[in-house]
C-alpha cells in the first residue's frame, strides 16, 4: 500500500512540476520556442540587441538575433532561400530586393495571414505600407521606413542667418560659405564609398534632378543631360566634402556630422539617434532636419527607404513566425525600439507620440514630408536588376569621383553597362 | 616454391589498394567534386535570384563573356601587378633578413620569434589595422608624415597609393614567412662545402654567389612559386581596405568573383571566371615550377 502511495505521490509531484511553468506561460506567448532572426546593421537592429533580454523575457522565447552588414543580409536571405527549411523566422529586407527575392521566390508573402488574423494596418505610414509589396503582395511589414533627409547644423544656420536649403543650388552655395578644412570643418557630407553606398547615392541624385533610371520600356537613361547634371553635382559638392569622402558610407557619413565636422549632411532619417544622443554626438539638439534639397527646375521629391520585417518562404512554422511579426510591430514594442534608439518608425501614432518627439525632433519633419505626399520610391526601382545597377553606379562613379574619368563619361559607361544588362535579361533586343 | 611468394605480393598488393582507396576517395570528394562541379556550372546560364529560370545549358557563353568583360581584364592585369610587386618585395626583404637574423648575435633568438608574429595574425585583422592606419584623417601613417611637412595622403582612395597600400599591407604580412623559410634553408646548409670553399680560396661574395645562392635556389623558387599562388587568391585585404576602388584600381580576380557570385548572384559566369583564374594560376605555377627545373639541373651541372 505505501508503494502505491508512494507511486502516486511520485506521479502527482511530477505532474505539478510540469503544471506549474506551463501555468506561468500563460501570459509569455513563445514560451519554450527559439525564434531566429536575421537583421542588418541598421538602427532597428541595433534598438534590438539593446532590449534582446527584455524581449525574451516577455515573450518567454530564446531570441537568436544575428545582426550582419548590409551586402551580407542580401546574401544570406539568398542563400537561405536555397535551403529546404529556413534557418530563421524572420529576416530584415530592404524594400529595393523585393524584385528580386520575389523572382527567388525567397519571402512568404503575407496576405493570407494578415486576413486571417484580422492585422489592422490602419496606424502605418501609407507610403511605407505599400512600398512593402511586391507585383501587389504583401512581402513583409514595414520596421523601419526613413525618408533619406538633409541634417543641418541649426545652431550655426541661425547664428549666421541662412535658411535651410530647398535647392540644390542654394545647397552648394551654402556649402561653399561654411566649409572650413583648416579647422577640419566641412561644407556637406554623402556617401562616396565605392559599391551600394555611392550607387544608392547616385540614384537619389538623379531623382533630385528629375532623372528616372529606366523609360517605360525598361531602357536605362542614365546618360541624359539630366544625368550628366546630377554626375556633375557630386563634382561640386566633393569640393566642400571631407578629404575622406571616398571611403564614406552611412555611418561615416553620419558619425562625421556628430563629431562637429559637417554644416550638412544627406542621412537617412532613422540614423538621427546618432546625431541625437549625446553620450555620442557633440551637436545634440543643434540639429534641424529638412527634406533633401531638388533641382531648381524640378519638383522635390524625398527617396524613401525601408526595411521591413519579413518571413522566409522555407520557413518550417508559418504561424509562429508571423504571430512573432506581428508581435513585434505592435505599436507596444515599436514604442520600446524607438526608446532603445531607433529614430524611423512605420507608425503614425509612434511618429506623433509627444513623449518619441522629444526625443527625436526628425519625427515631425518626416510627418510633415509624408503629409505633403513627398515620399516616393521610384528612384531605386526594385526590380531584380537593382543591386546590379548600384555596383554599376557605386564603381563607375567612384572611378569618376577619383579622378579617372570625367561625369560625360561616366554616365555614358553606367549607360552601356546597364544597356548591355538589360538586354542580356531580355528586357528587350 | 614461387606460388606462395606470388600470393603474398598480390596480397601485398591487395593490402596497399586497401589502404590507399579511402585517402583517394575522400581527396575525390573534397578535390574533385567541387571542382567538376564548378566546371560543370561554368558552362551554364544560372542566376540563383531567377528561381522560375533555373539553369540554362550555355556551351561556352560565359567564358566569351569574360574575354568581353572590361571589369575582368582590368581585374586580371591589377591582379598581376598586386602579386608581381607584393611577392617581389616580399622576396628581396624576406631574403635580406633572413642573413641577418642567421647571424649568431646575443638576442637575435628573440627576435627572430618576434619577427614571425605578422604571420600569425588573421587577414581579416591585419587588413583592419591597416585600415585605421592609413585613414586619411584619423590614420597614424598621416599623423607620422604630417612631422615630416607632408600632406596628408589618401592612401586609399588614390589609385597608385592604393595599389601601394594593399601591396604594404601584404608585404607587411607574408615576409617574415619568406624570411622563416630562407632561414630554415640556410640553417640546413652543410658545414663541409664552406670548408671546401675555404680551401680553395674562395671569398665572402664568392661563397654567397657561388655556394649559398645555388644551394638555396630550390627552397627560394618553392617558396615564391607558394607564395604567388596565394597572392593571386588576395580577397581579405581588398574586401576590407578598398572594397576594390578606387576607379577598380585594387579590383583583384578573387574580389571580383565574390561579386559576381554574392553580389549578383551570377554563378555561372562566377564559375567560370573561378576556373579562367585557376587556369592563369596554372599556367604561371607551371612555366615556373620548369624554369624552377631547368635551374636546378644547369645548378647540378
Amino acid at each position: 500500500m505505501s508503494k502505491i502511495f508512494r507511486f502516486l505521490m511520485t506521479m502527482l509531484l511530477s505532474l505539478m512540476a510540469v503544471a506549474v511553468p506551463a501555468g506561468a506561460r500563460g501570459d509569455k506567448p513563445f514560451a519554450g520556442k527559439t525564434i531566429r532572426i536575421l537583421f542588418v546593421t541598421d538602427p532597428f537592429a541595433f534598438a534590438t540587441q539593446k532590449i534582446v533580454d527584455r524581449l525574451q523575457e516577455a515573450t518567454g522565447a530564446t531570441i537568436q538575433l544575428e545582426v550582419v552588414p548590409y551586402d551580407a543580409v542580401h546574401q544570406k536571405i539568398l542563400l537561405n532561400a536555397q535551403q529546404k527549411e529556413s534557418a530563421y523566422e524572420a529576416v530584415s529586407v530592404d524594400i529595393v530586393w523585393e524584385g528580386e527575392f520575389c523572382a527567388a521566390n525567397a519571402l512568404l508573402p503575407l496576405d493570407g495571414l494578415i486576413a486571417a488574423s484580422k492585422f489592422d494596418k490602419s496606424d502605418f505610414l501609407e507610403a511605407a505600407w505599400t512600398e512593402a509589396q511586391c507585383q501587389g503582395k504583401q512581402m513583409g511589414v514595414p520596421l523601419q521606413p526613413h525618408p533619406e533627409i538633409l541634417w543641418f547644423r541649426k545652431d550655426i544656420f541661425q547664428a549666421k542667418g541662412i535658411k535651410p536649403p530647398e535647392t540644390t543650388d542654394e545647397l552648394l552655395k551654402i556649402a561653399a560659405q561654411l566649409n572650413d578644412p583648416k579647422n577640419n570643418f566641412y561644407g556637406i557630407a554623402f556617401n562616396g564609398a565605392r559599391g551600394q553606398p555611392l550607387g544608392q547615392q547616385v540614384a537619389h541624385f538623379y531623382a533630385a534632378f528629375g532623372q528616372h533610371l529606366f523609360d517605360d520600356k525598361w531602357h536605362p537613361t542614365l546618360n541624359t543631360p539630366d544625368g550628366i547634371r546630377a554626375a556633375k553635382y557630386f563634382m561640386e559638392l566633393k569640393k566642400y566634402a571631407p578629404p575622406d569622402i571616398l571611403n564614406m558610407a552611412w555611418d561615416e557619413r553620419a558619425r562625421q556630422f556628430a563629431q562637429g565636422g559637417a554644416a550638412m549632411c544627406y542621412e537617412w532619417g532613422a540614423r538621427s539617434f546618432m546625431a541625437e544622443d549625446p553620450s555620442n554626438s557633440v551637436v545634440s539638439g543643434k540639429v534641424g532636419y529638412v527634406a533633401a534639397p531638388h533641382a531648381p527646375d524640378k519638383p522635390a521629391v524625398t527617396p524613401n527607404g525601408e526595411w521591413s520585417i519579413s518571413i522566409p518562404s522555407n520557413v518550417k512554422d508559418q504561424k509562429l513566425a508571423w504571430e512573432f511579426v506581428q508581435w513585434f510591430t505592435d505599436k507596444a514594442q515599436l514604442k520600446e525600439l524607438a526608446k532603445a534608439g531607433n529614430s524611423g518608425m512605420p507608425r503614425y501614432s509612434i511618429i506623433r507620440d509627444p513623449e518619441l518627439i522629444k526625443m527625436y525632433p526628425v519625427f515631425p519633419a518626416v510627418d510633415g514630408i509624408a503629409k505633403k505626399g513627398q515620399l516616393k520610391d521610384w528612384m531605386r526601382p526594385a526590380i531584380p536588376e537593382w543591386p546590379f545597377l548600384a555596383d554599376t553606379f557605386g564603381t563607375v562613379f567612384h572611378g569618376m569621383l577619383s579622378g579617372s574619368i570625367t561625369p560625360e563619361q561616366a554616365t555614358k559607361k553606367a549607360q552601356d553597362i546597364m544597356d548591355a544588362k538589360m538586354k542580356e535579361d531580355g528586357y528587350y533586343k | 616454391m614461387f606460388k606462395p611468394l606470388q600470393s603474398s605480393r598480390a596480397a601485398r598488393r591487395r593490402t596497399a589498394l586497401i589502404l590507399i582507396v579511402p585517402s583517394c576517395l575522400l581527396l575525390a570528394i573534397i578535390n574533385l567534386y567541387p571542382f567538376i562541379y564548378a566546371l560543370a556550372l561554368s558552362f551554364q546560364k544560372y542566376n540563383m535570384t531567377r528561381a522560375a529560370q533555373g539553369a540554362r545549358f550555355v556551351w561556352f557563353a560565359n567564358y566569351g563573356a569574360a574575354f568581353r568583360d572590361p571589369r575582368f581584364i582590368n581585374c586580371v592585369v591589377r591582379t598581376l601587378i598586386i602579386v608581381g610587386g607584393a611577392v617581389a618585395i616580399e622576396f628581396v626583404i624576406g631574403f635580406c633578413l633572413a642573413f641577418v637574423l642567421n647571424t649568431k648575435l646575443r638576442g637575435m633568438d628573440a627576435i627572430r620569434k618576434l619577427s614571425i608574429a605578422p604571420v600569425t595574425v588573421m587577414p581579416i585583422v591585419s587588413a583592419l589595422i591597416w585600415f585605421y592606419m592609413l585613414n586619411q584623417r584619423y590614420g597614424i601613417v598621416n599623423w607620422f608624415i604630417s612631422f615630416l611637412g607632408v600632406e596628408p595622403q589618401g592612401w586609399l582612395t588614390s589609385t597608385t597609393l592604393a595599389t601601394l597600400s594593399i601591396i604594404a599591407a601584404d608585404v607587411w604580412q607574408w615576409t617574415p614567412f619568406i624570411m622563416l623559410v630562407i632561414l630554415a634553408g640556410l640553417n640546413a646548409l652543410p658545414e663541409y662545402v664552406y670548408e671546401a670553399a675555404q680551401i680553395d680560396g674562395l671569398s665572402g661574395w664568392q661563397q654567397f654567389r657561388l655556394v649559398t645562392v645555388p644551394l638555396l635556389m630550390p627552397v627560394m623558387l618553392i617558396i615564391v612559386l607558394l607564395r604567388i599562388m596565394d597572392a593571386f587568391k588576395m580577397f581579405d585585404l581588398v574586401y576590407t581596405m578598398t572594397q576594390g576602388g578606387p576607379a577598380g584600381a585594387t579590383e583583384t580576380m578573387s574580389y571580383y568573383i565574390y561579386i559576381q557570385a554574392f553580389n549578383f548572384f551570377e554563378l555561372g559566369y562566377a564559375a567560370a571566371l573561378a576556373i579562367l583564374m585557376l587556369i592563369l594560376i596554372t599556367v604561371i605555377s607551371q612555366i615556373f615550377v620548369r624554369w624552377m627545373y631547368r635551374e636546378e639541373e644547369a645548378t647540378a651541372a
